[in-house]
C-alpha cells in the first residue's frame, strides 16, 4: 500500500473523500459486470462443446462422403457437377450486447432448387456429400456465432476481473490510506491550534491581571 | 451475406458442392492473401478456414477476431482432422476467468 503524495490540507481531505466514493462506487458496478458476464459465458460453454463435436462428426462424414464421390467420379466431374450447384446461403448477422460487448447472432437462410444435375450418369455418394456438406455447413453458421461470442466474453471477463482487482487491491486501500493520513494530520493541526488559543488566552489572562495590579499600585 | 471457405483442395471441392465459394491456398502468403481480400469485401459474412492454414496466422486472426464484429472467421479441421493445435474452449476460460471447469 502507498499512500498518494499530496499536501495534507482540507480541499485534498474532501477530494479525496469523494474519489473513493466514486472508486467504490465503481467497484460495486464492476464487480456487477464480472458476474453478469461469468454467467452468460457460462451459459454458453456447454453448447460450444457440443457444437464442436457435432462439426468434427458432421465433417469426417462429409470429407469421407466426399472421398467416395471423388473415387466415383473422377476430381474433375465432380468441380464440374460443383460449377452446377447453385445453393445460396443468406446469413444474416445481427448483434446483441451483453455489457457493451458485441456479440453475433447468425441466422442462415437457404435458397436451393434441385435437381442440379442429371441422375443418370451421378450416383448416391454425390448426393450424399452434397447433403453432409449442407448439414456442416448449418452447425458451422451456429458454432460460428457461439465460439465467437465465446472469445470476446472471455475476453471481456479477463478485462473486468483486472480493473475490478486493481480497484479493489490498489486503488481502494490507497485511498483510504491516505484520506485516513490526512485526518490524522488535520486533527494533529487542529490540537495544536487549539492548545495555543489556550496558552495564548492564559497569557492574556495573567498579563490583564498584572497590569489591574499595577493600575491599583499606583493609584 | 455469404459463407466463403479458405482451405485445400478437398474441403474448397466439398464446400463447393454446397454452394460456397472457396479458395485454395498452397502456402502461408497465399493464405494471408485471400484472407484480407475476404475481409475486406462486404458480402462476406463468415470465413470458414483450415486449421492447418490458420495457424500459422493465429496471431492475424486473433486480433482481427476481438477487434472486429465481421466477418466471422472460424477454424475447422481439415480431412485429416487434426485438431491438437486448436486451443479448446476449457483453455480460453481457464486463461480469463481462472477457473478450471
Amino acid at each position: 500500500m502507498a499512500r498518494y503524495e499530496v499536501p495534507p490540507t482540507k480541499t485534498n481531505l474532501l477530494r479525496l473523500k469523494q474519489e473513493l466514493v466514486l472508486a467504490q462506487e465503481g467497484f460495486e458496478l464492476l464487480d456487477q459486470k464480472r458476474n453478469i458476464l461469468i454467467v452468460e459465458l457460462m451459459g454458453i460453454i456447454d453448447r460450444a462443446k457440443r457444437l464442436e463435436t457435432e462439426l468434427d462428426d458432421y465433417l469426417k462424414k462429409a470429407f469421407q462422403s466426399l472421398q467416395m464421390a471423388v473415387r466415383n467420379h473422377g476430381r474433375k466431374n465432380l468441380n464440374l457437377l460443383a460449377g452446377t450447384i447453385k445453393i445460396e446461403h443468406n446469413i444474416s448477422i445481427s448483434q446483441r450486447k451483453v455489457m457493451g460487448v458485441p456479440l453475433a447472432i447468425v441466422n442462415v437462410t437457404y435458397k436451393e432448387n434441385p435437381p442440379y444435375f442429371s441422375f443418370v450418369d451421378t450416383n448416391f455418394w454425390v448426393d450424399e456429400a452434397i447433403f453432409n456438406f449442407k448439414e456442416t455447413l448449418k452447425i458451422i453458421g451456429e458454432l460460428a456465432q457461439t465460439r465467437i461470442s465465446l472469445i470476446r466474453l472471455a475476453r471481456e471477463v479477463s478485462r473486468t476481473i483486472r480493473k475490478v482487482n486493481a480497484l479493489e487491491k490498489i486503488a481502494i486501500p490507497d485511498y483510504k490510506e491516505t484520506v485516513q493520513y490526512i485526518q490524522q494530520r488535520l486533527d494533529e493541526a487542529e490540537r495544536e491550534q487549539f492548545y495555543l488559543m489556550k496558552m495564548i488566552k492564559k497569557r492574556l489572562e495573567q498579563k490583564n491581571i498584572s497590569d489591574s495590579r499595577l493600575q491599583t499600585g499606583c493609584l | 451475406m455469404q459463407y466463403v471457405v479458405i482451405g485445400d483442395e478437398e474441403t474448397v471441392l466439398g464446400f463447393s458442392l454446397a454452394g460456397v465459394e472457396g479458395k485454395i491456398a498452397r502456402t502461408e502468403e497465399q493464405t494471408l492473401e485471400f484472407l484480407k481480400k475476404y475481409i475486406s469485401t462486404p458480402r462476406v459474412g463468415v470465413i470458414i478456414i483450415t486449421e492447418k492454414l490458420a495457424s500459422p496466422h493465429a496471431r492475424f486472426i486473433d486480433d482481427y477476431t476481438y477487434k472486429e464484429t465481421l466477418p466471422l472467421i472460424i477454424k475447422i479441421p481439415d480431412r485429416s482432422g487434426s485438431r491438437e493445435q486448436r486451443i479448446s474452449v476449457e483453455e480460453v476460460i481457464r486463461k480469463s476467468v481462472g477457473i478450471k471447469i
